[in-house]
């Protein structure tokens, strides 16, 4: 009967490939693959022995592969590197079984796994079953357009810790269904001793057998692999067959029944056994991470999102040392504020977008995370002796890991058992043409954000806005008490603003920094404007006033950080803790991190109810949080990383209903959505050695919908070439500044602000306002087109209305037909 | 001894120190949030941040297609026409570069010999190269085309110490062509040959320092033990280079002091003495966290770059030993090192900094900031004071904070004769030594404007105050006879008349206070507490600016003034309480108001030395000290006469009882410092159990 039912299954999968075999005929087709889907723009293949993947781009005839196609370019490298360079996924785990603070690594053709394709529309699905370690997961690559969608439900996502609970909750089933059997089974026999069988107790028996049935399907499919327990599962399903069959013999049930007792404990104790044993808990999946990867090539370079955007070229062959880049998205993984110090310190930047592409003979691709990104990583291989290929990829991350202490004492290092839940998507656009660059990556990236409602236009702006901030006061340590050191008191402030009206600023954004009790750098942040500085009848004044300029006037807070020793938090409520229920903070433990809840209540419901003046303000400038999120684990639930973005979506959201607008510090993609300004937009990257190129590419998404600008110009070591990059970028200018001479700043935690006092700097700041004024006037709502080198050191930014910028970095003359260009300065052509 | 203000002060610091350490429990200083991405120079060893000095703008990784890349290099050198070369140490390679970096040579071995572990390098004006071949035990000199000249080996000498290892690790020529080598670890100096191989001897040897916890150790320690501390070896030269003008730079690892030197031709560190060059790493505890100077580099305006291999950042000094600035740091990327090892500059000053890790050499350019730093030092040293001015402002322009700006400025107006000018900028950055001697110019030429009026103005003062003093004597005598025939009657009324009385008889002063016991007006104790604090603060804000122990608007109102009533309330009380118990006469008030008289010295005349402050400078501080402890003596002489006074005791007995005195005070902190432990201690615990309660819930 099983056979039967085997070759028959078997003959319709037959038939049902027959049209991909006849298909594989094709030339066209590299060997082994077959075509699933196609449309006009792309065509998706896959290989079943192999679990590859393969597009072509329609446009332009480029074939993508999910691992490079020519095996012998990489047969110099090491076995375990090889066989990663020819799997689909790699992924990293931790037996719970053995040692459970090791994590393994392992990529899919290195484990023995099962493999099935289902064929739907558009696509297909790779189910995959790791037998080892008992996981199962479904990849779905379904096209649209010019895109391919590469889905990882997480329902289909099973590893057998899931399966075993699911699968005790069927045996159970099994089991009462089985006594239920029992007495259906008496009653059909009371009935046959007085007639027949009644037909509704037949009915009923069929129903229960039914629903064993169900649960035994279900059992099957959640236990894959376990040989024995299949076993069981299969030996019930004959009994059970034997006693439907035989319905009319009286001693048949009870023979089978202890047949299925036996087999219903095997399971049983099966379930212990593995339950106890082995367990294997994905940590994280490297997706397609040799898609598109390549070996040297004259004009093909890796995009990846280091600070603005970077670029390595596909050149030349580095040392093994030379590193990679490897960056958490949003924000570093861990719960480390020490980390996210050491970071700023050394200048490391965190990739603010899901995005990473290739361009490759001409031709290529970006991929961005659609669904998953709060927990992902982004990285880039330069071809190395040990690494022979070039490749970018991401990491979805399914798992944290966190410090525990054993009853010894000793710290662990330990998985936590709890899945981020959620689909995982990542989408791959295929670009060709003028598009296959990094410019047309943003433009597709930004297309996608707009058709999504992720970016959109909170305020039009055509002419370039001077971005200020004043700082006000800051706290400094001195003997027993704080010393409040006012920097720019708000009558001053009002002096400043008609200096700078005076000198021809037009509606500057202004935000005003440390004006409360507080002072900057000291949170959770005070509601009530400092007494020292004027008061709230000062910072009234000064709200009016700004009004009556037409300055818009935005107050700044720290909502994330809470200091030891400042009021208004509590450390066993408000703050962020690890898995293991401790605190967060840094090593010094003095500051820690506020949750997110926390810092939106405090927002929404206290400062902005209780502060009748604030509403008077255009909006808040929320510094940190756009550059960082963190998982909380709360007593009652854990507030994840994508939780964390959902809050603060919320909170801007009703500050822009509540004030208008919202200014926000970090150039994190969730940021742009509720926000006017986006401070803190680095126009520099990391450095690492194999980035070619610095890319402006969140400045081509953002530029037009939101405006944005990285550091002071009053703070630059290189004023010609930063302001330059800045120009080159489209970032606002922008100035820090006080009243006073910044050498009060001293001793502070803001003495790195070593050049900030007001009057040193009018002059700068009416030259750069004229300067952006011709440059920028106009274009500030046009969205950049394109950006390119044009010659060495000499760059280009193309507007969508047609404007083109140049700037020239070299400490020579650059002439290039109609366009000449001074030593360190800039050219802008208008078009009409 | 001289008494001065701190002396006095000593046991009440302590306590404070104990009691601020209490505080420091309670409450850690708050200093963790900004950390910025920037340079940073010290100032009072704090980090300031300020604008970048140097950006990185090439990073040479692979080499050409045809040679591998470095590995594990020990030594860069520029020579001075700008070609590179590389002590390729892994490789057992000597490279050479063009100005472009593209290689223009590559040397293996000399006299049939291959190169073993080469780690130092040096090229002359020729092309002439001198390799120092560690493990071969030799110095090769080869030429351009890689011909072998000469090699050097352990000199044959009987002054050259023969029981080290021949090992030399750095290798360079100066212009007279005498070639000097660092031998590995030798702490007799630098090896000196001249051109025709004959040892010349040692220069700048390294010196064991002296360490107080050897020689107590040693008074204990067994004869092995001994032993063990004699086998201390000096610390050693890590790396040297020569300058153009023929001074030796040498960097010495892990040393307390003189971590950077410059040796003139006779053996002379002639380098400023600095505390500490670098800093003190806190995060090691390897030779005490001094910093691991190994590669020093100096332009042609004597501006001088060194490497810290424990901290991976460069320090950069000016001539005078001012810290420009500190850059670099640990990481993998561009302008960050792993190990650096070796440094060098060229004509256009672009540091090379090699890496041993990262295998690479990386060029840096100067800022515009660090341009202009450089330009005021250079035309400071060409005497082109006007010039140097310029770049100066422009620094400041993009550092307002920059303390080196100020210090060139001040010194740019200080050679031009706008003394006061320069005064103010040396003032804004807390020089105090440059301020004097800008000061002391200053007053010369304002003695020799004014000589006339200023020669009028001491005679009318002068004579001013022998009239009054002599009048105020007079008074003083006529007021005790007075007192004396109204004895039980009028006593003395005016403040101001007994402070003449006082001054000049202090212990009928105290036998008036003790007859009129029952008057003893408040309102005049009040006073004098007035004045006092008058005093103290006048003297915190008055005090001439070289001489000021903090500045004016750094003080601390209440810790001044609690630094003099603390003490003296204390004493107050404790000697009353003493002498009360040991038949002493006086009463709490009597003792109040008597030692408050006590200190009428010092609200007279401390203004008076704030005022002459006010003309001084430091070289002259010795006249400032020596007039506080003038006042300082006076006031503790009026101590001993107000006890001997007023309880009638003997001089032996009133000797007793001030010392008690004094250990009774210290007994009363204790207490009072155990005390508030204890209160803080409870706090925390209550604190503690109820924020455990708040999780539980």
């Amino acid at each position: 009967m099983k056979k039967i039912i085997g070759f028959i299954t078997g003959f319709l999968l037959f038939v049902e490939c027959l049209p991909l075999l006849s298909a594989a005929a094709d030339t066209n087709i590299p060997n082994g693959f077959q075509e699933a889907a196609k449309n006009d723009s792309i065509a998706l293949y896959y290989n079943e022995s192999k679990a590859n993947i393969a597009v072509q781009n329609l446009n332009d005839g480029k074939w993508w592969y999910s691992n490079y196609p020519d095996s012998s370019v990489y047969e110099s490298a090491a076995d375990t590197v090889k066989i990663r360079m020819e799997s689909l996924l790699s992924l990293d785990y931790v037996d719970m079984g053995g040692n459970s603070s090791k994590v393994e690594s392992a990529s899919l053709q290195e484990l023995p796994y099962d493999l099935s394709v289902q064929i739907i529309d558009n696509g297909f699905i790779y189910t995959i079953t790791i037998t080892k370690l008992n996981i199962s997961l479904d990849i779905e690559f379904i096209i649209e357009g010019s895109s391919l969608k590469v889905r990882i439900p997480d329902k289909s996502f099973l590893e057998n810790s899931d399966g075993l609970e699911k699968s005790r909750v069927a045996l159970d089933d099994i089991k009462k269904n089985v006594n239920l059997l029992e007495k259906v089974l008496n009653n059909i026999r009371g009935s046959m001793n007085s007639a027949s069988v009644g037909q509704a107790e037949y009915e009923l028996f069929m129903l229960m057998f039914d629903a064993c049935q169900q649960e035994i399907i279900k059992i099957r499919d959640n236990i894959k692999g376990e040989g024995v327990v299949f076993t069981a599962i299969s030996n019930i399903r004959s009994n059970l067959e034997i006693v439907f069959t035989n319905l009319q013999d009286t001693n048949a049930y009870s023979n089978e029944r202890e047949d299925i007792e036996r087999y219903l404990n095997i399971i049983s104790e099966k379930f212990t056994i593995v339950s106890n044993s082995a367990t294997c808990l994905v940590s994280s999946i490297e997706i397609l991470p040799y898609f598109g990867s390549t070996v040297e090539e004259e004009d093909g370079y890796a995009f990846y999102p280091d600070g603005p955007g970077a670029i390595s070229y596909f050149s030349e062959t580095y040392p093994d040392y030379i590193g990679y880049y490897d960056s958490s998205v949003y924000s570093e993984q861990e719960q480390n504020i020490d980390l996210v110090n050491q970071n700023k310190i050394s200048g490391k930047k965190i990739a603010g977008m899901p995005v990473f592409g290739i361009r490759s003979m001409g031709s290529a691709f970006m991929a961005y995370i659609d669904k998953g990104d709060a927990d992902a990583k982004i990285s880039y291989y330069p071809k190395t002796q040990l690494q022979p290929l070039y490749s970018v990829y991401s990491t979805l991350i399914y798992r944290n890991f966190y410090i525990t202490t054993t009853s010894n004492a000793q710290k662990l290092k330990a998985l936590e058992k709890e899945r981020i839940s959620g689909d995982r998507v990542l989408v791959y656009s295929f670009l060709s043409g003028d598009n296959a660059n990094y410019s047309g990556m943003a433009k597709t990236y930004r297309q996608h954000l707009l058709d999504t409602g992720m970016l959109k236009r909170n305020a039009e702006v055509k002419d370039p806005k001077m971005q200020l901030d004043l700082l006000m006061g800051i706290r400094k340590k001195s003997f027993l008490f704080n010393k409040f050191i006012s920097m720019t008191s708000f009558a001053q402030a009002e002096d400043i603003l008609a200096e700078l009206k005076k000198r021809g600023v037009a509606n500057p954004d202004v935000a005003l920094l440390g004006w409360n009790e507080t002072g900057i750098m000291r949170n959770p942040y005070s509601t009530k404007p400092s007494k020292k500085l004027g008061g709230i009848n000062g910072i009234e004044k000064l709200t009016s006033a700004a009004q009556q300029k037409g300055f818009p006037l935005f107050l700044y807070i720290n909502p994330v950080e809470a200091q030891k020793g400042v009021s208004g938090f509590s450390l066993a409520n408000d703050v962020v803790r690890q898995k293991s229920s401790l605190v967060v903070s840094d090593s010094a433990q003095k500051t820690y991190w506020l949750d997110s809840q926390h810092i939106y209540d405090r927002l929404i419901a206290f400062l902005l109810p209780k502060n009748k003046w604030l509403h008077r303000t255009d909006g808040l400038y929320l510094d940190n949080i756009g550059s960082l999120i963190y998982t909380n684990y709360k007593k009652n639930r854990v507030v994840s990383r994508g939780d964390t973005i959902d809050i603060y979506n919320n909170m801007c959201k009703e500050i822009n209903q509540d004030l208008g607008q919202v200014m926000i510090g970090g150039s994190n993609l969730y940021a742009a959505k509720y926000s006017t300004v986006l401070r803190e937009v680095p126009t520099y990257d990391t450095g690492y050695f194999f980035t070619n190129e610095t890319v402006p590419f969140i400045q081509m998404v953002y530029h037009g919908y939101v405006l944005y600008c990285d550091k002071p110009f009053n703070l630059f070591a290189n004023p010609k070439v930063d302001k330059l990059r800045a120009i080159e970028y489209g970032s606002m200018p922008y100035y820090k500044l006080t009243y006073k001479s910044s050498s009060r700043l001293k001793g502070t935690l803001y003495n790195a602000l070593f050049s900030s006092e007001v009057n040193q700097w009018y002059d700068d700041i009416q030259v750069t306002n004229n300067m952006y004024k011709e440059i920028f006037h106009g274009i500030c709502n046009c969205t950049i087109e394109k950006h390119e080198k044009v010659a060495d050191k000499v760059y280009q930014t193309k507007y969508s209305d047609g404007t083109a910028v140049y700037v020239n970095y070299r400490s020579t003359d650059f002439a290039d037909g109609s366009i000449n260009i001074s030593p360190y300065s800039y050219f802008v052509s208008r078009k009409g | 001894m001289r008494i001065t203000k701190s002396a006095f002060y000593v046991p009440f610091i302590c306590l404070l120190t104990c009691l601020l350490c209490v505080f420091a429990d309670a409450a850690p200083a708050e200093f963790s949030g900004l950390v910025p991405e920037s340079d940073y120079i010290l100032q009072d060893g704090e980090r300031v941040p300020i604008p970048a000095l140097y950006k990185m703008e090439q990073a040479i990784i692979n080499i050409d297609d045809a040679t591998p890349t470095f590995l594990s290099p020990e030594d860069i050198f520029v020579s001075k026409s700008g070609e590179v070369y590389v002590a390729d140490t892994g490789h057992n390679r000597v490279l050479r570069f063009n100005k472009n970096m593209d290689m223009t040579g590559s040397f293996y071995q000399a006299a049939g010999i291959k190169f073993k572990n080469p780690s130092g390098i040096f090229a002359d004006e020729n092309g002439d190269i001198y390799i120092a071949d560690t493990d071969n035990e030799r110095v090769v000199h080869i030429d351009r085309a890689g011909e072998t000249k000469g090699i050097l080996t352990q000199p044959k000498s009987s002054m050259y110490e023969k029981t080290l290892k021949f090992q030399p690790k750095k290798v360079a020529v100066d212009s007279l062509g005498y070639i000097y080598i660092l031998n590995n670890t030798d702490f007799h100096g630098l090896i000196t040959i001249d051109d025709r191989n004959n040892f010349k001897g040692y220069i700048a040897p390294t010196r064991l320092e002296y360490s107080f916890l050897d020689t107590f150790i040693r008074l204990f320690a067994s004869e092995e033990q001994k032993e063990q501390i004699s086998k201390r070896v000096p610390a050693y030269h890590s790396n040297f280079m020569i300058s153009n003008t023929g001074m030796i730079y040498v960097t010495t690892l892990w040393s307390k002091k003189e971590q950077l030197k410059k040796i003139t031709f006779s053996g002379d560190n002639v380098y400023p003495k600095r505390d500490l060059f670098g800093e003190r790493h806190s995060n090691t505890k390897l030779y005490e966290g001094y910093p691991g100077f190994v590669d020093v580099a100096v332009d042609s305006y004597g501006v001088l770059t060194a490497i810290d291999s424990v901290s991976k950042k460069l320090y950069q000094y000016d001539t005078e030993g001012n810290l420009l600035g500190v850059f670099g740091g640990e990481g993998s990327w561009k302008g960050k090192f792993k190990s650096p090892v070796s440094i060098a500059i060229d004509q256009n000053r672009r540091i090379f900094v090699l890496d041993s890790t990262l295998n690479n050499i990386q060029i840096f350019k100067r800022t515009q900031f660090a341009e202009e730093v450089h330009n005021g030092i250079k035309l400071y040293q060409e005497g082109k004071y006007d010039q140097a001015f310029k770049p100066w402002t422009e620094a400041l322009k993009i550092d307002a904070n920059y303390p080196l700006a100020y210090l060139g400025i001040g010194k740019v107006l200080y050679k031009q004769g706008s003394y006061q000018e320069a005064m103010d900028y040396f003032k804004a950055i807390n020089d105090k030594s440059s301020y004097s001697t800008a000061y002391q110019d200053y007053r010369l030429e304002f003695f020799r404007q004014y000589f006339g009026w200023i020669v009028l103005f001491i005679t009318v003062m002068v004579s001013g105050s022998v009239i009054l003093l002599t009048r105020m004597k007079k008074m003083a005598d006529k007021y005790v006879l007075t007192a004396a025939l109204n004895i039980g009657r009028l006593g003395i009324k005016g403040l101001g008349q007994t402070i003449v009385l006082y001054l000049f008889h202090p212990i009928d002063t105290f036998n008036l206070i003790k007859r009129d016991r029952k008057n003893i007006n408040l309102f005049k104790v009040f006073l004098i507490f007035l004045a006092l604090a008058a005093a103290i603060l006048f003297n915190g804000l008055g005090t001439h600016f070289p001489l000021e122990t903090q500045a004016p608007e750094d003080l601390n109102v209440w810790l001044e003034l609690g630094k003099v009533f603390l003490p003296l309330l204390t004493f107050i009380f404790v000697n009353y309480a003493l002498t009360s118990i040991m038949n002493g006469k006086q009463q709490l008030m009597e003792c109040l108001l008597g030692i408050l008289y006590c200190m009428i010295p010092y609200i007279i005349f401390s203004p008076m030395i704030v005022l002459i402050s006010n003309i001084l400078c430091i070289s002259e501080a010795d006249i400032f000290y020596f007039l506080w402890t003038i006042i300082w003596t006076w006031v503790i002489v009026m101590c001993f006469v107000e006890v001997y006074t007023m309880n009638e005791y003997s001089i032996k007995r009133t000797a007793g009882v001030i010392i008690l005195t004094l250990i009774g005070m210290v007994f009363v902190w204790a207490v009072a410092v155990i005390f508030f432990v204890l209160i803080t201690q409870m706090y925390s615990f209550i604190k503690d159990i109820i924020v455990e309660i708040n999780l539980m819930t």
